[in-house]
């Protein structure tokens, strides 16, 4: 035994700090990557998509702009595509909301089914003011969610869509 | 709603208002019609999503119902049980226009959309085109709610 230049002990310990080395690494190298990857790092706080959406061409009149994105989801990435209704308030401010409804989460549309001046859910009929304000006694009990925005080459640019507070 | 776990948890506790099955209906086949069932597939999963996205809060959209020929019949049964469930709609989507003809015997409204072969087509050509169609399928999807109501 003792001639043996590496004991079974000493050679237990290092094989075992090997592979608890190995495994270590195994779990920290994911957790590294969220801290610093940049685009992670991004997401996470929110960044801007670009869209085709010409700001010069927004009017009062909320019009639909899809844009797609890629996406990370558990196996794969993906290209998503969202849409904004977008229009300028009469302050001339841009205003961008989200179209999904706030009951259980259809596609809400600019004067859906003939209904003047409203945003309308053709599931339940739920509908909301221009500003995203829920109509009472229609099922939705929250105002429609806003996108963040921004502008880039004179276009549109939209972040995360948040709660809506300016109603 | 989608068919996992989370959307199921909202079904149950929104019954009354997530009252509609969505069931992808498609034909396979291993021989001729090997690639068209395939690409049928594709396109009818493709315009399922979009429609779950547009109805989320009304419409739940099931796993698809593959059939062989022999077996195209028994889609009804999965109407039936979710009929006996309490939705109040059925509807099937599909390319395949045997239904046409056939549709009394599903116990549900069929949605019938000639199938467009995606084959290499890039994303955004495939996402505009298929939003171009589903555009009509919106209109089509709340007309029959209403001829249901009536
Ligand atoms: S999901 Fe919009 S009113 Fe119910």
């Amino acid at each position: 035994m003792g001639k043996q230049p590496v004991s079974r002990r000493q050679f237990l310990n290092y094989t075992l700090t090997g592979v608890g080395g190995f495994m270590a690494a195994g779990m920290l190298m994911p957790m590294v990557r969220f801290a610093v990857d940049p685009v992670l790092k991004g997401e996470a706080a929110g960044d801007f998509h670009p869209t085709q959406q010409k700001i010069a061409d927004l009017t009062d009149v909320p019009v639909r702009v899809d844009f797609s994105y890629e996406q990370t989801d558990a196996w794969y990435t993906s290209e998503v595509t969202s849409t904004a209704w977008v229009y300028k308030n009469d302050k001339n401010e841009i205003v961008a909301l989200s179209p999904i409804c706030k009951h259980l989460g259809c596609t809400v549309s600019w004067e859906g089914s003939g209904h003047k001046d409203k945003f309308f859910c053709p599931c339940h009929n739920g509908m909301y003011e221009k500003n995203g304000k829920n109509v009472p006694n229609t099922p939705p009990l929250r105002p429609l969610d806003v996108y963040p925005t921004a502008e880039k080459d004179g276009l549109l640019q939209l972040g995360k869509p948040q709660a809506n507070n300016i109603v | 709603m989608n068919w996992n776990g989370k959307d199921a948890a909202l079904v149950e506790q929104q019954k009354n208002y997530i009252d509609t099955v969505l069931v992808p209906l498609v034909p396979l086949d291993f021989g001729k019609e090997f690639r068209q069932s395939a690409e049928q597939y594709e396109f009818i999963g493709l315009l399922a999503d979009f429609l779950e996205r547009q109805f989320k809060g009304r419409i739940v959209v099931t796993p698809p119902y593959a059939y062989v020929p022999e077996m195209a019949g028994n889609a009804a049964l999965w109407s039936q049980k979710a009929r006996s469930a309490a939705f109040k709609h059925v509807f099937f989507l599909t390319a395949d226009s045997m239904w046409r003809a056939r549709e009394n015997e599903l116990g549900g409204s069929v949605i019938l959309v000639p199938s467009v072969p995606l084959g290499n087509m890039e994303e955004s050509v495939k996402y505009s085109l298929i939003s171009h169609q589903a555009k009509q399928l919106v209109q089509m999807v709340v007309e029959k709610w209403q001829e249901n109501m009536e």
